[in-house]
């Protein structure tokens, strides 16, 4: 497996969930040395597994931040365009259900292809396209309303 | 909205993680991941490959030359195969040292295991193969010989490791690192000074206890040698 590649696939998946950049660097950096300590027959499926827990751990740790607050949360690229555009990707993907923004992020963000995003989640194929299909959906219907 | 605008959207919307945070963590990675996978047998196994077959068929002949002593009894036969040893020796620093004379030492400093993870272990191969050799030989060689076994260990190392001591010393040099046939120059030498001494009966008549301690003397120093070799190999990298 190829870390440098999954770098980048685990450090969105982390962000998307943490949304805070250093907080995802740091998980990230976190997942890796975990997974790196350990064998298995799934190495990419695992690395997801244990991103995914850390990701659970911080949302333990730490209080959740609002949306509605006045704080505004930490972007890749301080632009006004990217910040709403940022904050309209946020809000979206908080309205979906934690298996549709899992399978958006998966596919759309990291890339995967449907077979791999299926060994990741355990779920058939066809599972997977026709659940993509429908979170497609509502991810625009939730960009649709909420764009400023 | 296309799957293509919604990839562009959330991949831009995340970001790139820190570049230069990437790369010193990726860094720290690799060189966990490539010391666990390195092991020095595997090192031993790589460089293993990388040593002509004329270092082992030296190696060979020397065997079989002392093997013979065995059915031809003859004291000349020690002489002959001490009159060897320096040329075993500078073949060996001759092949250990082999990427200095062929310009490839930058390439191999660059590589996995590093210039010196390489020349130890090309040196351990080498070093082994050949201390296996006069050992072999000494325990053919000793019940022909006319003398005791101090002075037949005497006869084969002591040639050895003074050329090989020489050979490290000249190769420092930067003389020695454009001219690695050198080593081969300091083993005719060093051949020729024992045969005059043999010749001459110099050491004739030395005590064992003497050639114990200039074989340890010898033994010493050729770790010395060894050592300052190897660091010489790690500054360069550094």
């Amino acid at each position: 497996m190829d870390i440098e590649t999954y770098y980048d696939k685990i450090y969105r998946y982390i962000y998307y969930r943490v949304h805070d950049r250093s907080i995802a660097e740091d998980l990230t950096q976190e997942a890796f040395l975990r997974f790196l300590g350990s064998s298995g027959n799934e190495p990419e499926r695992y690395l997801y597994t244990i991103a995914k827990n850390l990701c659970i751990d911080e949302y333990r740790r730490i209080k959740p931040v609002s949306l509605d607050s006045e704080e505004v949360p930490d972007l890749p690229d301080n632009s006004a365009d990217s910040l709403v555009k940022s904050l309209e990707v946020r809000q979206a993907l908080e309205k979906l259900s934690e298996e549709d923004r899992e399978l958006l992020i998966l596919r759309y963000a990291n890339d995967e292809p449907i077979k791999e995003i299926s060994r990741l989640t355990g779920i058939s194929r066809f599972a997977v396209y026709r659940r993509l299909k429908e979170a497609k959906s509502r991810l625009t219907k939730a960009l649709g309303k909420e764009t400023i | 909205m296309r799957d293509q605008d919604i990839r562009e959207l959330l991949q831009s919307s995340a970001g790139t993680p820190d570049a230069k945070s990437k790369d010193r963590f990726l860094r720290e990675i690799r060189k966990r991941q490539d010391t666990n996978r390195m092991s020095f047998i595997r090192i031993l196994l790589i460089q293993f490959r990388y040593i002509r077959k004329r270092v082992w068929l030296a190696s060979l002949l020397i065997l079989i030359l002392s093997l013979t002593v065995t059915i031809d009894l003859s004291f000349d036969r020690l002489t002959a195969v001490s009159d060897l040893m320096p040329f075993l020796a500078g073949l060996g620093m001759l092949e250990a040292l082999r990427a200095d004379m062929h310009g490839m030492k930058e390439l191999e400093s660059v590589t996995l295991i590093s210039a010196k993870g390489a020349l130890f272990a090309k040196t351990a191969l080498i070093g082994a193969s050949h201390l296996i050799t006069m050992l072999v030989s000494s325990i053919f060689l000793f019940p022909s010989a006319a003398s005791d076994i101090t002075t037949v260990a005497a006869m084969l190392l002591i040639p050895y490791t003074v050329t090989s001591i020489l050979c490290m010393e000249v190769e420092r040099t930067r003389f020695g690192r454009e001219n690695g046939y050198c080593c081969l120059v300091i083993a005719f030498l060093v051949f020729g000074t024992f045969r005059m001494m043999l010749h001459s009966n110099i050491s004739a008549g030395t005590a064992p206890g003497t050639l114990m301690l200039i074989m340890a003397a010898l033994i010493v120093l050729e770790i010395y040698e060894l050592k300052k070799t190897m660091r010489s190999e790690e500054y360069a990298w550094n």
